[in-house]
């Protein structure tokens, strides 16, 4: 039926979300693992909306902080421009995001002082076409605020990274949950592994939307991104293919 | 202005009613009195003259501390004040035993915006009146002139080349002579600065260095001086009166705008871009408030510009109401006609006009490219440069990082089966880690040429949860003893 598949798209594109029947690729950043990239109905990370990455638990927020650094990495190789990372606190030290992928070289750490700025910043920094991506350390924000730099972001095709530490946040497209997991090598420490969890995705049909997506991935040392290490999730991943073909 | 201690003190409401004698003094034992009110004046006191003498003249003399501090910043704030007539204008600091503080102002091609010289004199003298400033001034062919017969001349305008005939009765104090060398001068039967006109200068030389010689020539125009006013001269301003005060946001923002084109097309003309913009705003209560931004490059471009200024003007209070408005590029770097590329000219622009308006909200230092610095401490391999210097192609060393590293390395309790040996288990902010795996150690040693601060081994370790940490011995194994152990990062 020709004419209810040009209204869905119609009305994705309201939505703010990618066309089913057009290609859609130049829109996303692929994260590099087929098993999760098919799972986002995007085909990757969209680039225009807010991306919420929250540790699960607040006191080892170092594997959400990793992850988003990769994020961010595999977000700099598909759009040109200086790369922001906006937080409150004094520890982000560059020299780890650099071995996470992060082409340093184009990141600028913007620190205001007080929360209301920082947000103002995030809107600010995400209106700028210039700019390829922006990554935000909050402790919750409203939902007025969260609306406000999804349609900034949507706005300019900005991609907007929320490591987020408080209350979850409104209008994101995803919401992915971190936690570190033991590294297997046989000496010292291997590569980091993080136990990745999608509890939101927009977009996705409405049958899987509260089930929970799990993955096991390893991040790849300097070189950005990471790979498979094991499906956690209950539900295999041809059906959750099959079911993003069909819209 | 000869009252301007007391007359600060009448302002703060604290010391009511204009009969009342008061003095300001200063603090500690054998006080003397710096400044007096008018009525104490009346009453016989005089400046220099002990608090226990004062007060037996007049018992109800009431007294205040003496602030040169305060009194500076107020001068200041009036001098900046001044602007409005004239933009040479200046502060006269209170220097002890040499008159009263003031103000210089160098009105020369402006007085005739005020219908001559007298016409700005009247102006200026009534509304510091209506400020409740005691103030008196005088304008002459020479500071020095105008100095003096401000002070010890009737004031007023000492017509041009009158000076030399106008002065000869005044005493050498009005020379702006030290105390001491008022009273050698004195000593010699030199007390008016007629009296020094037909002396010749070598004695005078040689008896009192070369100031009386200096200051003479300086008060008769023979030797020029200039004044340093507050700020440069500016060609690149542009200014507005009102001839009612405005105090809506609305009216301030068209008037900046207004400004802003006409600022535009003056820096067009000359190929210039503006880097720091100022705002001046002169309120009816004569206080002045400055406003500025900055810019990463050159620019000049009215919108962006006004954007970043409307961030400002809107947390403007008007007070009373805005009298005039100046608006000046204070730092301005040549910029030549718009240069056309098909490209990302567009992209990188709006970037850097959007790392302006961050950088003007948050400050340009919190704003940092973060490129390697060249040490191996890991606190001091980052540099923080400004973003507009970037970006930095430098690559990082090829080694295992945390994304945080705390600023203060936090101390921790371990258990180590030996000195060398990662730890087996360690409490960190409440919590017992086990270590699972572990790395390292990767000796850091101190650096000799700053601090003679002991080595670190770092270990690389992972819990039971899989939580990776930083963690580091102080010192060589055994050295300290218990040994102590700090978490200096959290590993992704």
């Amino acid at each position: 039926m020709p004419d209810l598949a040009q209204l869905r798209d119609r009305v994705r594109a309201l939505e703010g979300l990618p066309s089913l029947t057009a290609g859609a690729g130049a829109a996303a950043a692929p994260l590099g693992v087929a098993a999760i990239d098919d799972c986002l109905p995007w085909g990757g990370l969209p680039l225009g909306g807010l991306h919420e990455i929250r540790a699960e638990r607040t006191a080892a927020p170092g594997a959400a902080q990793g992850f988003t650094a990769c994020l961010l990495g595999r977000v700099a190789r598909e759009r040109r421009g200086r790369l922001l990372w906006l937080t409150l606190s004094d520890h982000l030290y560059p020299a780890g995001l650099a071995g996470l992928g992060v082409p340093t070289e184009r990141l600028l750490v913007v620190r205001p002082v007080r929360r209301a700025d920082l947000l103002w910043a995030a809107e600010e920094s995400l209106r700028c076409k210039g700019v390829a991506g922006v990554v935000a350390e909050l402790d919750g924000a409203d939902f007025t605020a969260a609306r406000r730099l999804s349609l900034a972001s949507r706005g300019s095709g900005v991609p907007a990274l929320l490591f987020n530490q408080g209350e979850n946040l409104g209008a994101v497209l995803t919401r992915w949950q971190v936690a570190p997991a033991p590294s297997e090598t046989s000496v010292g420490v291997g590569p980091w592994r993080w136990r990745l969890a999608l509890t939101r995705c927009r977009g996705m049909a409405a049958s899987i939307d509260d089930q929970t997506l799990k993955w096991v991935v390893e991040a790849k040392h300097a070189k950005g991104g990471f790979s498979l290490v094991a499906l956690s999730g209950d539900r295999s991943l041809g059906q959750v293919a099959r079911i993003r073909r069909t819209g | 202005m000869p009252y301007l201690a007391t007359d600060r003190l009448a302002k703060s409401q604290e010391f009511a009613g204009p009969d009342e004698a008061w003095a300001v003094a200063e603090a500690g034992a054998g006080r003397r009195v710096v400044a007096l009110n008018r009525a104490a004046e009346r009453a016989g006191l005089k400046p220099g003259m002990s608090v226990a003498d004062a007060l037996a003249i007049r018992p109800s003399l009431k007294l205040a501390p003496h602030e040169p501090a305060e009194e500076d910043a107020l001068l200041g704030r009036l001098a900046e004040w001044c602007v409005a007539y004239t933009p040479f204008a200046a502060a006269d600091l209170w220097r002890e035993g040499i008159g009263s503080a003031g103000l210089w102002l160098d009105t020369t091609g402006c007085d005739h915006l005020w219908g001559g010289e007298a016409a700005l004199l009247d102006d200026l003298l009534s509304r510091l009146e209506r400020l409740g400033f005691t103030a008196r001034a005088a304008v002459a062919d020479s500071p020095g002139a105008a100095w003096g017969w401000a002070r010890f001349g009737a004031g007023g305008v000492v017509e041009p080349g009158a000076s030399r005939q106008m002065l000869a009765a005044l005493p050498v104090t009005a020379l702006r002579l030290a105390p001491d060398c008022v009273l050698a001068l004195a000593r010699l039967g030199l007390r008016r600065i007629g009296d020094l006109y037909p002396v010749a200068r070598a004695p005078l030389t040689a008896r009192f260095g070369t100031v009386v010689g200096r200051r003479l020539d300086q008060a008769l125009g023979a030797e020029e001086e200039p004044i340093s006013p507050l700020r440069p001269p500016q060609s690149l301003q542009v200014q507005r009166r009102f001839l009612s005060p405005i105090a809506r946001a609305e009216d301030v923002a068209a008037a900046v705008q207004f400004l802003l084109a006409r600022l535009m097309d003056l820096l067009a003309r000359q190929q210039l871009g503006v880097r720091r913009l100022d705002l001046s705003v002169f309120r009816v209560d004569a206080s002045c408030k400055r406003l500025a931004v900055g810019t990463s490059r050159p620019t000049r471009d009215a919108a962006a510009l006004f954007r970043l200024m409307a961030l400002q003007i809107d947390g403007l209070q008007a007070g009373f109401g805005i009298d005039s408005l100046t608006l000046s590029a204070s730092v301005a770097a040549p910029l030549a006609a718009r240069q056309q590329d098909m490209t990302d000219a567009g992209e990188s622009e709006s970037l850097s006009e959007m790392l302006d308006t961050l950088g003007n909200r948050l400050g340009f230092n919190r704003l940092q490219g973060v490129p390697p610095a060249g040490s191996h401490l890991p606190e001091r391999a980052v540099r923080r440069l400004p973003a507009a210097a970037g970006p930095f192609p430098e690559p990082w060393p090829d080694l295992r990082r945390p994304p945080i590293l705390l600023s203060r390395p936090e101390a921790v309790a371990v258990t180590a089966p030996l000195p060398d040996a990662p730890p087996l288990l360690f409490r960190w902010r409440q919590t017992l880690h086990r270590v699972r795996r572990a790395e390292g150690p990767e000796r850091l040693e101190g650096e000799w040429w700053r601090d003679q601060s002991p080595a670190r081994d770092y270990y690389l370790v992972e819990s039971e949860e899989g939580e990776r940490f930083w963690l580091y011995r102080l010192g060589l194994p055994g050295e300290f003893n218990p040994a102590r152990w700090f978490v200096h990062g959290l590993f992704a």
